[in-house]
């Protein structure tokens, strides 16, 4: 049911225009942003979380050398990047998946056999709903951020759980 | 606002936590890393008798298998998950509200956080996945019917 802003009429789902007084009803369908937390997802854009410049390796770097730097450097992923185009990127996930208890003996093996090849991106002038919507329709923790198809950083869901936890005040 | 309202109010199962796997504290890594690729899960609890003793997640994962490559030091495949887990992690009740669970993992920057049930069970692993899920479920139009492509959208409306 639709209620027609102007005269109030209740009209059958999906009317373009009001029975009763003729009203255009079309741009009730559009959905429209209902709170300050909506609004700011459709407005701020990535660069406002601020993304982090991601560790990078070359896809002939070893897996060894790749998870020692992932440790030493406390972070989660990297990006495999050869002329500054990205290939894979490779995570703490992807090491429990894929290298699991054989890291001894694959250790000379080359980080691009175990990446995740062409990752989703996005762009650092997107909207951060967009961001949330890949991360959360994909399951993904990282999401590489490009700057007109260059690798810039990445942006991961914590930033975006910190971004939502700001605004959402909860009160004590 | 209803939203922040129930952020306050709603325990944190609403927020889609998994069901916890747990392993016994003289489980091996060899096992468990296992256990966890079969699983597809980034995290399991170490308990003994009903009782939680510690955490064991991907990353301690990682840690585990840099030091396997490392040919300097030795970590062995059968070295107890003791040896390994985080001993009494954040935990959460049941009762403990979306809102404070929140809170504690933007400042503990924690991806899981076990819940603890009445009997002092785990009764669930509370996740940032499963929270980002429950914050969209209050805003899917924002969400859920964005263009998979941001340039995607048109400028003007088709047809006549």
């Amino acid at each position: 049911m639709i209620l027609c802003p102007s005269c109030g009429f209740e009209n059958l789902e999906g009317n373009d225009f009001c029975d009763q007084c003729q009203n255009s009803l079309t741009d009730l369908s559009i959905p429209q942003p209902r709170t300050d937390v909506e609004q700011g997802l459709l407005k701020d854009t990535i660069e406002l979380l601020k993304p982090r410049k991601p560790l990078t390796v070359s896809p002939d770097d070893n897996i060894g050398d790749v998870l020692q730097k992932m440790v030493a450097e406390r972070i989660g992923c990297v990006m495999v990047v050869e002329e500054e185009k990205i290939h894979g990127i490779f995570t703490e996930f992807d090491a429990l998946m894929k290298v699991n208890t054989s890291a001894k003996t694959m250790a000379d093996r080359p980080i691009s056999s175990v990446m995740t090849t062409s990752p989703v991106t996005i762009e650092i002038e997107h909207k951060i709903a967009y961001a949330l919507h890949k991360m959360h329709v994909g399951g993904y923790r990282h999401v590489p951020v490009l700057n007109k198809g260059k690798l810039v950083g990445v942006t991961s869901i914590r930033d975006i759980l910190n971004y939502l936890a700001d605004r959402i005040v909860v009160p004590a | 606002m209803s939203f922040h309202l129930s952020l306050s109010t709603e325990s944190v199962m609403a927020a889609y936590p998994d069901d916890p796997l747990i392993v016994a504290p003289d489980a091996t890594v060899s096992q468990v890393l296992q256990l966890m690729r079969v699983q597809q899960t980034g995290s399991v609890l170490v308990c003994s008798h009903g009782k939680m003793l510690g955490i064991f997640t991907d990353r301690d994962a990682l840690r585990w298998m840099a030091k396997q490559t490392d040919n300097g030091s030795s970590g062995c495949e059968t070295q107890p998950l003791s040896e390994l887990m985080t001993r009494e992690p954040t935990s959460l009740l049941a009762t403990t509200t979306v809102g404070e669970a929140i809170r504690l993992m933007s400042a503990g920057r924690y991806r899981h956080l076990p819940i603890i049930g009445t009997n002092g069970i785990p009764s669930g692993m509370a996740n940032v996945h499963g929270i980002v899920h429950y914050l969209v479920d209050h805003f899917p139009d924002t969400i859920y019917t964005l263009p998979p492509q941001p340039d995607m959208a048109q400028a003007e409306r088709e047809g006549a």
